[in-house]
C-alpha cells in the first residue's frame, strides 16, 4: 500500500475512527511480527499473552495496541481480520 | 466517508472463548494440566505416568548408554508420539504448519535426548557439561555457523516450551511454598525492578533518546525481557525499530547471564536457594534465567560448599521471575499507556488503554502453574511425610518433573537454535550505554538483596 492512495484525513475526528485492529494498514499477525521483529521469537513470542493484540502501523511506522484510533483509518478484509482475535466483523 | 463510517458500526469487540485458543499461554496451560491431570488419574488408580515420563539415567560408558537408550527406545518413541501430538493440536490453533513443525520437533526431540544424556555422564559436572549451557552452546553453534532452512525452525519455540515447563513446575512447588515465598519475591523484585528501570530510563533520557524507545529499553531490564519490552512498545506507540534494538540487547545480556550468574554463584558457594532468588531477580527472560537456575541447581551435590537441593534454585528462581515480575506486565503496560497519553509528544495515534490492559497482558500461564500447584498440594495432604515420600514422589511428582525437564530441554536448545546475532537489530552506542547502565543496578542491587538483605529467607528455602 503506497502512502499516496491513503485519503487525507478519512477520520479528521480522530474519536470517531474504529479501532487500529480494524484497519488495513496495521499488521498483527504474529508469523508476520515475528518475521519483522528480529529477535522477538529467540527469548519471546508472537503468539504470547503479554503481546495483546499489538501489531505494526505501516503508516505511522509504530507499533501500536490495537485499541489506538488515528485519522489514517481505512479498513481492511474481513479475511485479514482473522488474527485480530477479538474483533469480529458483524 | 459514510461507508467507512458504517464499518465503525459494523466492528464490535468480542470477548470469549476465542482467546482460550488463539495464545500460547493458553495452550501452556491446556497441555502442562492436561498432562498433570493424566498423571494424577493414573495415580489416582494406583499406576503412575511414570512409563511414559522416561528419562536417561547415570552412564560411565558409551556402551552402558547405548544399552539404556536402546533398552528403553520404545519409552522414547512413546514420549515423542505424545509431545508431538499435543503440540501438534496446539501450533494448528495457532495457525502454525504442522506438516513443517513435526519434523522440526523430531529434530529438537532427539537432540534433546543426546543432550539430557550426555548431562547424566558420571563426569559431566567435571567438564562442566551442564545440558542448559550445552544446549544453548550447541544450538548457537549450529545457528551462527549454518543457515538452517525455514522450515525447520518451525520448531524452535522457545516461549512456548517455557511456558509449559512452567506449568508443570507447579506440579513440584506446593501452594504453601508459593504462600511463604511470594510476598517477599514480591517486595524484592519490585525493588530491583522499579530502581533498574528507572536507571534505564533516566540515563536514555540523559542520553538524548526517544522516551518511547528508553521506556520499551527500562521494561526489558525490568520486568519480564522481551516480552517486556514488546508489551511496552505496544502500550506507548513506540517506533517501530525500538522494540528490535530494546530485544536486541536483552538477548546479548540474558545469553551472557546464562553463563555468567552461575559461575559467578559458584565461585562465591551460594547456597542454591540464594542463587536462584538473585537469578530470577537479575536475569532479563524467563527462559534464559531457567537455563541458568537449572545450571546451577545441578551444581549442588557435585560441587563441594554449595548447600541446598538441586530444586531450591528453580523454584527461587520461578517465584522471583515469575510471580515477583512477569505478572506485573499489565500494570506496567497500564501506567506507562496513560503517562505516554498524557505527558509525552503526541504522535497523531489516540490511545485508549484501561483497566482491561492489566488482564490482556497477563501471563496467563501463571494461572496453570498456581492451579498446578494447589493440585498437587491438596493430593499431598492426604499423606504423612513418609506416605508422600514413597508413593506421591515416585508415582507422581518425579514423572511430572521428569515431563518438565523436557519441556525446558526443548526450551534450552531452541533459545541456542533462534540466536542469530547478524539478525539481529543494531542498537547504537547511547541505547546500550541506557541498558547497560540498568544492567549494572540490577545485577549489584538483585545481588545484595539476595546474599544480604534477604539471605537467611532464600536459604532456607533450599533446606
Amino acid at each position: 500500500m503506497s502512502a499516496g492512495r491513503i485519503p487525507p484525513m478519512a477520520f479528521p475526528d480522530v474519536a470517531t475512527a474504529p479501532r487500529c485492529a480494524a484497519c488495513r494498514h496495521f499488521d498483527n499477525a504474529p508469523e508476520s511480527l515475528e518475521g519483522a521483529i528480529p529477535g522477538l521469537k529467540v527469548m519471546g513470542s508472537g503468539y504470547g499473552a503479554a503481546r495483546a493484540e499489538d501489531g505494526l502501523c505501516e503508516i505511522r511506522g509504530r507499533y501500536l495496541s490495537a485499541d489506538c484510533r488515528c485519522a489514517d483509518f481505512e479498513p481492511r478484509s474481513p479475511a485479514r481480520l482473522r488474527y485480530t482475535q477479538s474483533v469480529k466483523v458483524i | 466517508m459514510a461507508s467507512t463510517s458504517s464499518s465503525v458500526a459494523s466492528i464490535q469487540q468480542s470477548q470469549g472463548w476465542r482467546e482460550l485458543f488463539a495464545k500460547e499461554d493458553w495452550w501452556a496451560i491446556w497441555i502442562g494440566l492436561g498432562l498433570l491431570a493424566a498423571a494424577v488419574i493414573l495415580f489416582a488408580s494406583g499406576s503412575s505416568i511414570g512409563w511414559l515420563a522416561v528419562t536417561p539415567g547415570k552412564w560411565h560408558t558409551l556402551p552402558e548408554l547405548g544399552h539404556q537408550l536402546a533398552a528403553n527406545a520404545g519409552r522414547y518413541a512413546a514420549l515423542f508420539v505424545l509431545w508431538a501430538a499435543i503440540l501438534s493440536v496446539a501450533v494448528a490453533a495457532l495457525g502454525i504448519p504442522v506438516a513443517q513443525f513435526l519434523p522440526s520437533f523430531l529434530f529438537v526431540y532427539l537432540v534433546s535426548i543426546l543432550i539430557y544424556a550426555l548431562g547424566q555422564w558420571d563426569r559431566a559436572h567435571y567438564y562442566n557439561l551442564e545440558p542448559p549451557l550445552v544446549a544453548l552452546a550447541l544450538g548457537l553453534l549450529i545457528a551462527n555457523t549454518t543457515r538452517l532452512p525455514a522450515w525447520l525452525q518451525t520448531g524452535f519455540r522457545v516461549e512456548f516450551y517455557i511456558k509449559i515447563g512452567i506449568v508443570l513446575l507447579g506440579g513440584g512447588l506446593p501452594f504453601t511454598l508459593i504462600l511463604w515465598a511470594g510476598p517477599v519475591a514480591v517486595a524484592q523484585a519490585a525493588i530491583v525492578s522499579l530502581a533498574t528501570f528507572g536507571t534505564i530510563f533516566v540515563v536514555g533520557k540523559r542520553l538524548g533518546l526517544d522516551r518511547r524507545l528508553a521506556a520499551t529499553l527500562g521494561a526489558g531490564g525490568a520486568v519480564c525481557g522481551v516480552s517486556g519490552s514488546i508489551a511496552i512498545a505496544g502500550a506507548v506507540g513506540a517506533k517501530k525499530e525500538h522494540a528490535p534494538i530494546a530485544i536486541s540487547l536483552v538477548i546479548l545480556w540474558a545469553i551472557v547471564f546464562i553463563f555468567a550468574l552461575p559461575l559467578i554463584s559458584r565461585a562465591l558457594h551460594l547456597a542454591t536457594g540464594v542463587a536462584g532468588a538473585w537469578i530470577g531477580t537479575s536475569e532479563f527472560a524467563d527462559a534464559a534465567g531457567l537455563a541458568a537456575a537449572q545450571t546451577y541447581g545441578d551444581y549442588a551435590g557435585h560441587v563441594s560448599g554449595i548447600t541446598g537441593h538441586a530444586d531450591a534454585a528453580i523454584n527461587a528462581y520461578t517465584l522471583m521471575k515469575v510471580i515477583g515480575r512477569d505478572i506485573w506486565i499489565g500494570i506496567w503496560a497500564l501506567v506507562l499507556s496513560i503517562v505516554a497519553t498524557t505527558r509525552w509528544e503526541a504522535t497523531g495515534v489516540e490511545s485508549h488503554a484501561g483497566a482491561g490492559e492489566i488482564w490482556r497482558r497477563f501471563p496467563k500461564f501463571v494461572v496453570g502453574f498456581l492451579i498446578a500447584s494447589l493440585v498437587t498440594t491438596a493430593i499431598s495432604h492426604g499423606y504423612d511425610y513418609a506416605g508422600y515420600k514413597a508413593s506421591v514422589v515416585p508415582k507422581l511428582v518425579d514423572p511430572v518433573t521428569g515431563l518438565r525437564t523436557w519441556a525446558f530441554a526443548f526450551c534450552f536448545l531452541s533459545i541456542g537454535l533462534t540466536t542469530r546475532f547478524a539478525d539481529f537489530a543494531k542498537a547504537g552506542a547511547r541505547p546500550f550505554y541506557a541498558f547497560t547502565a540498568g544492567v549494572v543496578v540490577n545485577v549489584i542491587l538483585g545481588f545484595i538483596l539476595s546474599t544480604q538483605v534477604f539471605a537467611n529467607f532464600w536459604t532456607a528455602l533450599g533446606q
